[in-house]
């Protein structure tokens, strides 16, 4: 049954040198815009995966498409769900209201605002100083990786890492590979097992 | 020893110590451990600004670093109003100082480099290589320069020179091979490190100091103004350009050639902060005389251009009959070291081109042991030449990189091949400062104005 | 040491035995029930067969569990002597099966449609599942009593202890006939 979990993109921290291209190639996937060169830009570097970097380790962190997401099931408006193997957020349904921030173990969500035709779209709230009165302010949603599912390449991320540190996991082939490979390692050894 | 300008830095707070850029850095100025912030030794540093080009370690508008962005923007010379995202390695600019220059009642002449009008479209969002001379010319106007000149017309200047200080250099039996000096960065290098064979250096100064140097003698002359009225501005793809135009070599009797010098990216804030729409000006002829360029000009942005523009001329010059084909696609190619030889009226010139200034030191051990082969090199430090400068539009993704290189250099080619004049020497207004300023290539005034020397440089 | 069940790959015929046994422990259906449901078929211990070897891999309740300290959910703990998942906590995220390097952990889909045990209840759509040595069967684990070719073994922490230090002793006795 295994063969129905969701891949997703791990990261190997030996080989991660923090250049953070990932999240640029990242943004750049999810952009919608053509604009290639940094002053062509009109819209900020909105990563769906982070370069954590600590005195220890440093390495990307995203998304795992959990089974049972806790993401999605905390969600008040149903705007994650599982699509294609893969956790996706609805932006049209999100409404900012960051409970699956709370709920991701690993800190894989971020309130990003939405842009469209490279401006940011804005929606009237309550000005706080006078409640009688409309302002405007950012649409926010809930940003994760998607796999970059629309994409023909395959995930931006793991397409651009120039120390190959990223992959996107079949958990149920790795599993498999693992067993095989348990396996055979019986084959180098003399000893008697039992 | 004077201190240079600290032009190529690394943002502390930005640099995740990834060295990326001590991988590309040609001449090992990048200092640090890794994981922790690098720092650039500007002793060192050429100035190519490849970290600049190579650098992703952004600063991420959902993490905002300790010091405010407003003040970083100050630090690197940006307009409040830049929006773009800022990374680690930043070439130092002067697009603030050139604004307030503007608006002063200096009388400003302005030049642009071959491969800025291949480059800036895309700041704006057109496409890789986009061919925009004339919306460029349209907006320098609009910015407020009083005159809009072409650092073209001194790359046919340049060819002029050059290619007779080539032939005087064969004919008397002086130091060969004869390198080009276009290429700031080269020649730091030159100077840093093989100090010994500057004499082997064209004594011609860079197209960019020839136009500055042409501003304010000839170029005011004709519009009537004191060299001192004179505000001089070099717009490049190329962050060393700033270097070159301060070097002491570089003014005449204390007046600068070049005032400031912008990058690319520089030009592209400016026409944001003036409010422009780049992408629907009209298009706009640059001034004459100083403006006027030919297709041999314009190939300067390109790895092999300076000599492909010279062979065009000096089998000219030589034989006295045109060059049976005036594409010498033989000198053409990308990023290396490349050698053709060209037979001339019985007489075989043996040349060099190098794109990659990390590929230059085995022909500079060969001429050092007299061994070189070769009449004439043409070295410029960056992998494509100029149109992947430093000062370039940064392209966001490497696997982006050479395609828009490639985009860029058809594009040069294109302009090249459709123009009316393609050699240096039939450029009509070169030939008129010839006849009415500069007397004959070589001669006193060049050799005052357009010819320049290099001294020994620690590191 | 905690224990664990390993098979000797020279003894195994690849009859598959153990992963039938294996599957009928850890569920609550008897064998007809189970075909007669279609329930799916979990077995955790996997038999894998290629040209050169035939041998059931399974977990080895590592004793510094490289799962248990990937998971972000506190779901696979220390408990009765086995590393346990606690089905409960499982979100499903699959850091065990990154972590596992022989491949031993998968995560399985809940039925809704098969009856559970009592203390099931909490149970998410999707869980891990790994040997836990069937502790809680009176026979001991299911996979050992079943192979036909008796190629598995429990080791516990006086079998490994034992072992190891014939084998030294082994390794003296060889140096003194030399």
């Amino acid at each position: 049954m295994s063969s129905s979990l969701s891949n997703f993109i791990a990261a190997d921290s030996e080989k991660c040198i923090g250049c953070k291209l990932c999240e640029i190639a990242c943004s750049q996937a999810h952009s919608g815009s053509t604009a290639f060169t940094v002053g062509a830009l009109t819209s900020p570097i909105l990563p769906r995966l982070y370069v954590v970097q600590t005195p220890e380790i440093t390495v990307p962190v995203q998304c795992r498409h959990c089974e049972d997401a806790p993401c999605a099931n905390c969600c008040p408006v149903s705007a994650i769900s599982r699509k294609n193997g893969a956790i996706i957020v609805e932006n049209k349904l999100c409404v900012g209201c960051k409970t699956c921030m709370l709920a991701c173990p690993f800190g894989a969500i971020e309130l990003l605002p939405v842009y469209e035709n490279g401006k940011p779209v804005m929606q009237p709230v309550l000005c706080e100083e006078n409640e009688t009165s409309v302002d405007e302010a950012p649409m926010l949603f809930a940003g994760k990786c998607d796999l970059c599912m629309d994409r023909a390449k395959g995930p931006a991320c793991v397409e651009i890492c120039p120390e190959k540190a990223l992959s996107l996991i079949d958990p149920a082939r790795m599993k498999r590979d693992r067993n095989i490979k348990a396996a055979m390692s019986f084959l180098n050894t003399s000893q008697n097992f039992s | 020893m004077t201190k240079v300008r600290e032009l190529i830095k690394i943002d502390p707070e930005l640099c995740t110590g990834c060295e990326r850029c001590k991988d590309v850095c040609p001449v090992n100025a990048i200092f640090g451990k890794k994981g922790e912030p690098h720092k650039v030794e500007s002793s060192r540093c050429v100035f190519c600004g490849h970290c600049v080009q190579i650098c992703s370690g952004y600063s991420s508008v959902l993490d905002e670093p300790d010091t405010p962005r407003a003040e970083k923007l100050r630090e690197r010379g940006m307009f409040e109003s830049t929006t773009e995202p800022l990374f680690a390695a930043y070439c130092a600019g002067d697009a603030l100082e050139v604004a307030a220059a503007l608006k002063t009642d200096k009388f400003s002449m302005v030049q642009c480099a071959p491969s800025v009008r291949v480059a800036i479209g895309e700041d704006f969002g057109m496409p890789a290589g986009s061919l925009t001379p004339g919306k460029m010319a349209a907006a320098l106007r609009r910015i407020g320069f009083d005159r809009v000149y072409d650092t073209n017309f001194a790359a046919d200047l340049t060819i002029m020179e050059e290619g007779h200080e080539l032939l005087a250099r064969i004919n008397s039996d002086a130091t060969l091979p004869m390198f080009t000096s276009c290429c700031p960065a080269w020649v730091r290098f030159m100077e840093q490190h093989y100090s010994d064979l500057l004499p082997h250096l064209s004594s011609c100064k860079s197209p960019q100091q020839m136009s500055g140097a042409l501003f304010k003698t000839y170029g005011a002359d004709i519009d009537g103004k004191a060299r001192e009225e004179i505000y001089s501005v070099a717009v490049m793809p190329c962050t060393c350009k700033k270097y070159e135009s301060a070097r002491p070599e570089m003014s005449m009797e204390g007046y600068r050639d070049v005032d400031a010098v912008l990058t690319t990216r520089e030009l592209a804030y400016l026409i944001r902060e003036a409010g422009i729409d780049f992408t629907s000006l009209p298009d706009e002829d640059f001034d004459r005389p100083l403006g006027t360029y030919t297709g041999a000009g314009n190939i300067f942005g390109v790895t092999g251009g300076v000599m492909e523009a010279a062979l065009r001329t000096a089998y000219e010059l030589v034989s006295g009959e045109p060059v049976p084909d005036t594409d010498l696609l033989f000198v053409r190619g990308g990023e290396g070291t490349r050698t053709a030889s060209i037979t001339i009226k019985d007489k075989t010139f043996k040349v060099a081109v190098v794109a990659g200034l990390k590929y230059v030191a085995p022909l500079l051990e060969k001429v050092r042991a007299g061994e070189a082969d070769v009449d004439f090199v043409e070295v410029m430090c960056c992998p494509s030449g100029c149109i992947s400068g430093g000062g370039q539009p940064k392209v966001l993704l490497p696997t982006e990189r050479d395609d828009v290189y490639m985009c860029r250099r058809k594009s040069i080619y294109s302009h090249d091949k459709d123009a009316k004049i393609r050699k240096s020497h039939e450029n009509p207004d070169v030939q008129k400062a010839y006849a009415d300023f500069l007397g004959e290539p070589l001669g006193h005034t060049s050799h005052k104005l357009l010819h320049t020397t290099y001294t020994k440089r620690d590191i | 040491m905690k224990s664990f069940v390993i098979a000797d790959p020279r003894k195994c015929i690849g009859c598959g035995a153990c992963e039938i046994a294996c599957a009928r422990a850890n569920t609550e259906l008897s064998i007809p029930e189970a075909a007669k449901l279609r329930a799916p078929f979990h077995s955790r211990v996997n038999l894998i067969t290629t040209s050169e070897i035939t041998i059931p891999i399974q977990c080895r309740q590592c004793e510094d569990a490289p799962c248990a300290k990937v998971c972000p959910a506190e779901g696979i703990i220390y408990s009765d002597g086995v590393v346990h998942i606690r089905k409960e906590n499982c979100i499903g995220c699959k850091m065990c099966i990154l972590a596992c390097p022989i491949g031993a952990v998968d995560i399985l889909p809940l039925n809704r449609r098969l009856p559970r045990a009592k203390d099931d209840s909490d149970i998410p759509e999707f869980y891990a599942s790994k040997c836990e040595l069937c502790s809680d069967r009176v026979g001991g684990p299911a996979c050992i009593e079943i192979c036909p070719a008796k190629a598995f073994t429990l080791i516990d922490g006086d079998v490994l202890r034992d072992t190891v230090r014939g084998r030294r002793e082994n390794v003296l006795l060889k140096l003194f006939q030399k």
